[in-house]
């Protein structure tokens, strides 16, 4: 089956187990996402917004229902596979910023790359490209704890940019921010985003983000609601 | 402290119920070692003096003999002539049974009729009757004995039974008349091999006619008179000691493989206390958010330290208990190894028991529980210094760690300079020998996270060349978590180089004994005589087989040596009696140049060479005289040469046959060396030799005894063998609990690479290489650390211990098994952590922290 | 909750491991305090006497003395004893008594045949007694040894006889001076006894029947006044003595019947240097035995032999052991109405049990009473066996 969407969900269903009991967290989701297009999912804590993300990304299968992404029903492939999906396909940007502390800033952009490709001089440049563009030079060759949050979470970015995926799944990327830096980091996600045409699915619960979205969603009863 | 506190804490250790096994394991183990050894090693001890005690029971002295044993007279002698009381004469000897089994057992011949102040220990608790009558049916029928109720029962003898043993006088029947009954279990272990006769029986049954074995005595403490008197009385051969003494002796004897064995007992518990260390580590490190948040509701530092030691000492306890428990099962195994290496090689234990006494215990407890205590302070103290604002990120810890390793480098440098200094001014102390090389292990274990921080970044370096970030990303983590990963690397390495170091060191002794047995077997075939010594044809019958031999066609000429003791400074010392030949006297390896004469010297001169264990214990050097005590009064006898002999620890002097048959009885062979004429068929010499001899006369040739010796080195290596792997197995079990610490910590970490697209099989080989690489550098350390070990092994404890020297050889097998000892043990360590991890869901991974 | 229990749980367990070895039987040798009863003394001591005699020589007839070597042992007999007693003085008037008695036993009939010198079928006993009236103390020891190894024996070619260290052995190469040597812990004696006195031969020509059954009789010599001097030793004080001695020589393989209890013996030296000797036979029955018999040896070493009913002997008092609990009697009117004579015999001590493996009292007395009306006194010894 092929869409025009970028992502399409069908008929998604996941529970957990807990406790013995069967506890759903999704019922019958549909979702289409247009390419190119940043959708913010609202959502008290709780509400399944990282489960969301984990369906979306591969990193948790679903019950029933398809994921397709590019026009591969992600839902239909190995662990393995997925995996090997994500890292071609899939950027992420977590709220803890979640970088490779035994990495430097630079290598830890260079890993995603070297996961798909022989990763050549060029691609050396590119990062130091990006990192200047994010005004972190000075920090290349630095350990992730030794920067500060706002700094994390762009170099995080930059992270889920730099091998070109198709999709960027961010959950909560300004949770751990104070306000300036958070619009900071909302205003480059924006522009690097939007400017490279990747699709985006931002979940949060920061009301700001939500005059940048294309669509807002919400998850109500078990499902995606649009706001 | 509340209650609720603590239920904050334990509700944490039980969610890590692997990391909390393996840190009770790690205690256990280490303190079931340690108690294992003291154990066997005392109850080895134990069993001989209880033996002895219970031959001996309340007798305070003991006139003991060289192997010719007393003259019947001397006791006759003590008794009428000189008047003394509380004397008792023995004869002992051992004897096999027929049926069943084939078991030795030991034969008591006693006289029933001496005072009853001086009694043997298995006659406590017979009535006065059982005495009476049953000790004059011994007297007054020949060949009647006594058995312990339970020994008549294992062997299904009934009261007027008879039943057949073997001895140098060839089949016996006894007749069970009585059975004495023992009232402690020590007794009852003691008289399980053990049969009672009368005196008379024995002479008969043993062939010992003339001839007692000892005779015990009750002397007060307040009656020297009697001493004296004894004193005087006594021949040449004989030797009055106090019991005490000749307990204190046999400790004295063994007390070299004591220590020894110990030190491998307290390696077991250095490498426990590593996993001890890194469990409350990890136990503090992932409850740093925990004690962040108890310190901001207000708990103080000495209460977060006063849970963490609280923890220890629960964990210390049940790991202490199990240790006990575990350590007397090991004990039960390693009682037969030990006592079976003291029988070998310095006296005979009847029967070894386990003894456990509170003290041993006490000793087990108190160790378990300050070897926790002392691993668990630094991170109790660590836990303490966790800010309740801010919980410190990793990374800053790691950077504390990193300025301590360059502190302890330091420290770690002195402790190696402080060993080597040790090593070298420990004089005749064992102690400060091994001491030495605790010193050196420790130093270097603490100079492992140094060296090891150079060989991740070198590593790093080779492996990002080729392999990129993911390449370096083994090294990274392994020079990340240094404060960790240092430490396992240091405990592999202590265990691997104490391996490589034994390794090297038993390989050089196995190769100089092997040389030396080698070269003292001159002879083609060896004619080796058992027997009692204290019979008297044996000397007239052992004549008589070396002239049939010497008249054997084919038989060029002959040796023989003679093994007995001789008093000198008031101890039975052993001695072997030579008559050589040209052949024969090349089989001597001299510690020095000698002069051509000394053959000479040796068969006419009033002279002696000793063994070099005897030099070095007694301090004896050439020119030095030795008095030996004999029936004419004390003789001076020259020492002319000192030889290489690894026999024995104790050492041993050598004379002539000449010299020897001046002074003392002719107590015939022990073994007669034959060489053969050019050209003879051995194997045809061997089978007419053999027609001549009896049962306790065997002829090998000479490839079978440096076999049958190398089977002999082997077998006293086994326990220290064993030993080894013990803590070498610690060692593993600690590099596993650490490795699966380590991982569960980063599982958050792993999960970040599993969410940005690495391969659960990439993970796998991520953590392994990293666990390899560990091994990898603990292997390589090792290497140097073992061969210092060796070295100070060799070149400084066993020489002090057992006054051995011995070429140091190198073999290149022992590094290449030590490096792949560590890897290989590092790489399996590893698998079960990366196999969970890669399992582990990246979600779930995900949500941790 | 759970988790205290466990504690608590494993503190027990870590309290019983250590405990465990308190509770145990300790290993300390348990010293025999198991003593004989007085039962079991006593009926040693008469199966000793009676008990089975196949392969031995019996006393059946007289027979011709031989010296030395009837001083020596006779192994063919069950049986045999020296015994020594006596009654000293030193220079202040201390008085002293003392029994020094070599017993021979043969565990067996025949000399085996073996290499080891260990192997005899006779055994040794030996008793030393030391009687200090003054110190109101008596004290005991006794001696055990087989023959062999020439630890105990007797010799046949001169007064010898020895268990260890004790002696009774002459000083050149008549029998006697007889020199008796024999130490304990804590008293010695170390005697020369004379002869002034030849030996007398009692019952019938040496033969002493002791019941009616043949062969229950012994070969019975005695010395009857033996001029005793030397030392005494008693805890560590030595006494210069001098004093009276009785010599007993008897053996046989079979003495008492089976209804007999056992015997009251006198031996007494009179002031007028005649000795009389009587021994009492006792029945289980306690009947008179009409095989009790004496003798009394006038001053010119004549014989006066002496039947049951030549002797009236009447107990005057009784003395229970504080250690037995056996009741003995203690002092005696002893009456020879033929000879004139009628005495009391009033031991020294109450108290000369012999508490050693074979129970009786042997004692020193002191006698006191007429002869034809004449005053008379004497000392000597008592024997008491056989008292339950």
């Amino acid at each position: 089956m092929t869409t025009d969407a970028a992502i399409s969900i069908q008929k998604l269903n996941k529970s957990y187990q807990e406790s013995g009991q069967q506890h759903a967290v999704f019922n019958d989701l549909q979702l289409d996402v247009k390419r190119g297009e940043f959708i913010v999912l609202l959502g008290r804590s709780g509400s399944g917004k990282s489960t969301f993300l984990n369906l979306l990304s591969g990193i948790d299968p679903p019950d029933s229902g398809k994921v397709i992404i590019n026009n591969i029903d992600i839902t239909g492939l190995s662990e393995h596979d997925r995996t090997l999906f994500r890292r071609h396909h899939i950027g992420f940007v977590f709220q803890s910023y979640n970088l490779i502390p035994t990495l430097t800033v630079a290598e830890n952009l260079l890993l995603p790359l070297e996961l798909i490709k022989r990763v050549s001089r060029k691609d050396h440049d590119h990062v130091e490209e990006l990192l200047a563009k994010l005004k972190l030079s000075d920090r290349l060759d630095s350990y992730p704890d030794r920067l500060s949050g706002g700094e994390q979470q762009r170099v995080a970015i930059a992270r889920a940019l730099i091998h070109d995926p198709d999709v960027i799944l961010a959950d909560e990327p300004t949770g751990n921010l104070d306000l300036d830096t958070a619009e900071q980091v909302l205003e480059l996600l924006d522009i690097l985003v939007r400017k490279a045409g990747k699709t985006m699915i931002m979940a949060t619960h920061s009301q700001e983000v939500i005059g940048k979205a294309d669509r807002v969603l919400s998850i109500h009863n078990k499902t995606l609601q649009l706001r | 402290m509340s209650a609720i506190l603590k239920r904050s804490s334990r509700n944490f250790l039980w969610q890590h119920p692997w990391q909390l096994a393996l840190a009770i394991l790690g205690i256990a183990l280490g303190v079931a070692v340690v108690i294992a050894i003291d154990l066997a090693m005392e109850s080895s001890l134990k069993s001989f003096n209880q033996a002895s005690q219970a031959m001996s029971g309340t007798a305070t002295h003991r006139i003991i003999a060289s192997d010719g044993g007393l003259d019947e007279k001397l006791y006759t002698g003590l008794r009428v002539e000189r008047g003394i009381a509380n004397l008792a004469p023995i004869v002992t000897g051992y004897v096999k049974l027929v049926q069943p089994g084939e078991d030795n057992f030991k034969l008591i011949g006693i006289d029933p009729f001496i005072e009853k102040s001086l009694h043997a220990g298995w006659q406590n608790g017979q009535s006065e009757s059982f005495s009476r009558d049953l000790l004059t049916r011994l007297l007054s029928e020949p060949n009647s004995v006594l058995l312990s109720e339970k020994t008549a029962q294992q062997l299904h003898l009934q009261i007027n039974d008879q039943f057949k043993v073997i001895t140098d006088q060839g089949a016996q029947q006894l007749k069970l008349i009585g059975l004495f009954s023992v009232n402690d279990a020590v007794a009852e272990q003691i008289s399980a091999k053990l049969i009672i006769t009368d005196i008379a029986t024995a002479q008969e049954v043993l062939g010992l006619f003339g001839r007692l074995s000892s005779i015990d005595i009750v002397i007060e403490p307040d009656d020297p008179g009697t001493l004296a008197a004894i004193q005087q009385s006594l021949p040449g051969s004989a030797l009055l000691v106090s019991i005490d003494s000749q307990a204190e002796s046999m400790r004295e004897m063994t007390r070299a493989f004591a220590i020894n064995l110990k030190a491998l007992g307290l390696l077991s518990l250095l490498v426990g206390m590593f996993l001890i260390y890194n469990t409350m580590t990890f136990l503090v490190m992932q409850r740093r958010r925990l004690i962040g948040s108890l310190r901001l509701l207000g708990v103080t530092r000495q209460q977060i330290f006063k849970l963490v030691i609280g923890e220890a000492l629960l964990l210390a306890l049940i790991g202490t208990v199990v240790g006990i428990l575990l350590g007397i099962a090991l004990g039960q195994g390693l009682l037969y190894l030990i006592s079976g290496t003291i029988n070998a090689i310095y006296f005979r234990i009847d029967a070894a028991t386990l003894m456990i006494t509170p003290l041993q215990i006490g000793k087990g407890v108190l160790l378990g529980i300050s070897a926790t205590l002392l691993a668990v302070l630094p991170p109790a103290y660590e836990a303490t210094q966790l800010s309740a604002v801010k919980v410190l990120a990793r990374s800053q810890l790691e950077l504390g760690s990193r300025r301590l390793i360059k502190t302890v480098g330091l420290i770690s440098m002195l402790l190696i300079i402080g060993g080597l200094v040790t090593a070298w001014f420990s004089g005749q102390s064992i102690t400060l020998g091994l001491a030495s090389i605790f010193l050196i292990l420790f130093g270097f274990g603490l100079l492992t996270p140094a060296i090891t921080l150079l060989f991740t970044k070198l590593f790093e370096r080779v492996f990002g060349l080729f392999l990129g970030i993911l390449g370096r990303l083994p090294a990274r983590m392994v020079a990340a978590e240094i404060s960790r990963t240092g430490i396992a690397i240091a405990a592999l390495m202590i265990a691997v180089s104490a391996t490589i170091g034994m390794d090297l060191m038993i390989g050089s002794f196995r190769q100089t004994v092997a040389q030396w047995v080698h070269a003292s077997l001159p002879a083609d075939l060896y004619v080796s005589i058992l027997g009692d010594k204290m019979t008297a044809e044996k000397a007239l019958s052992d004549h008589q087989l070396k002239n049939e031999i010497a008249k054997l066609a084919g038989v060029q000429m002959l040796s023989s040596a003679l093994h007995t003791k001789l008093i000198a400074d008031d101890q039975l010392t052993k001695i072997s009696v030579f008559e050589l030949n040209e052949a024969s006297k090349q089989g001597f390896i001299f510690k020095h140049q000698v002069a051509d004469d000394l053959w000479a010297r040796f068969d006419n001169q009033q002279s002696i060479i000793v063994t070099e264990p005897y030099a070095y214990h007694h301090a004896v050097k050439i020119g030095q005289k030795i008095r030996l005590k004999t029936d004419q009064g004390e003789q001076a006898f020259e020492v002319i040469a000192i030889y290489a002999d690894y026999s024995g620890d104790q050492g041993h002097l050598a004379m002539s046959r000449q010299n020897y048959q001046r002074y003392w009885p002719d107590l015939g062979y022990s073994g007669i060396g034959v060489y053969a004429k050019a050209g003879t068929d051995l194997k045809q010499l061997e089978s007419r030799i053999n027609q001549l001899m009896t049962t306790q006369q065997t002829v090998k040739s000479n490839q079978d005894i440096y076999k049958a010796s190398m089977e002999v080195f082997e077998q006293t290596f086994t326990i220290t063998e064993t030993l080894r792997w013990l803590s070498a197995a610690i060692a593993f079990v600690g590099v596993f609990s650490a490795l699966m610490a380590l991982q569960f910590e980063r599982t958050r970490q792993l999960g970040i690479l599993r969410a940005i697209g690495i391969t659960s099989r990439q993970l796998t080989v991520l953590i392994i290489s990293e666990t390899g690489l560990m091994g990898l550098i603990a292997g390589l350390l090792a290497i140097p650390v073992g061969f210092i070990v060796a070295y100070v092994l060799i070149f400084v404890v066993y020489q002090r211990s057992f006054g051995w020297t011995m070429a140091f050889y190198f073999d290149a097998g022992v590094l290449y098994q030590g490096v792949a000892l560590a890897f290989i043990a590092a790489l399996l360590a590893g698998i079960f952590p990366a196999m969970k991890m890669a399992q582990t869901h990246p979600a779930e991974a995900l949500r941790t922290e | 909750m759970k988790i205290k229990f466990l504690i608590y749980g494993l503190l027990v367990a870590l309290l019983l491991v250590i405990g465990w070895q308190f509770f145990m039987p300790p290993n300390a040798k348990v010293e025999d305090v198991t003593s004989p009863t007085a039962k079991q003394k006593n009926e040693s001591f008469s199966t000793v006497l009676s008990n089975e005699n196949e392969g031995f020589a019996r006393a059946l007839s007289p027979r011709e003395f031989s010296f030395p070597s009837d001083h020596g042992p006779h192994n063919d007999f069950r049986s045999e004893w020296w015994y020594f007693t006596g009654n000293l003085k030193d220079r202040q008037g201390r008085q002293f008594g003392y029994e020094l008695t070599f017993f021979r036993f043969a565990t067996k009939a025949g000399a085996p045949d073996s290499k080891s010198v260990w192997r005899s079928n006779q055994t040794y006993m030996a008793h030393l007694t030391l009687t200090d009236v003054q110190g109101n103390h008596f004290y005991t020891d006794e001696r055990f040894s087989r023959a062999g190894n020439d630890l105990a024996g007797a010799s046949d070619k001169k007064y010898q006889v020895w268990l260890y260290d004790w002696s009774a052995k002459t000083q050149g190469e008549t029998d006697f001076s007889l020199r008796l040597q024999a130490k304990s812990h804590d008293f010695a004696i170390d005697l020369l006894l004379t002869s002034p006195k030849s030996f007398v031969l009692q019952g019938d020509r040496g033969l002493s029947q002791k019941s009616r059954e043949p062969g229950n009789a012994s070969y019975y010599y005695s010395y009857p006044r033996l001029t005793t001097e030397g030392t005494v030793s008693v805890a560590g004080k030595q006494f210069s003595i001098t004093g009276t001695s009785w010599m007993d020589r008897e053996w046989s393989t079979s003495a008492l019947s089976s209804e007999q209890s056992g015997w009251d013996w006198f031996a007494l030296q009179l002031s007028d240097n005649t000795e009389l000797m009587f021994y009492r036979l006792r029945r289980k029955d306690g009947q008179a035995d009409s095989n009790s018999a004496g003798s009394l040896v006038l001053a010119d070493n004549a014989k006066v032999a002496l039947k049951d009913n030549d002797v009236t002997i009447k107990i005057l008092d009784s003395w229970t052991s504080p250690h037995s609990k056996i009741t003995y009697p203690s002092r005696w009117r002893l009456a020879v109405p033929s000879q004139g004579l009628e005495v009391e015999v009033d031991p020294l001590l109450g108290d000369q049990e012999l508490n050693v493996s074979y129970r009786y009292w042997e004692g020193a007395v002191s006698v006191k009473g007429t002869k034809n009306g004449q005053p008379i006194s004497g000392q000597g010894y008592v024997e008491l066996a056989g008292y339950q």
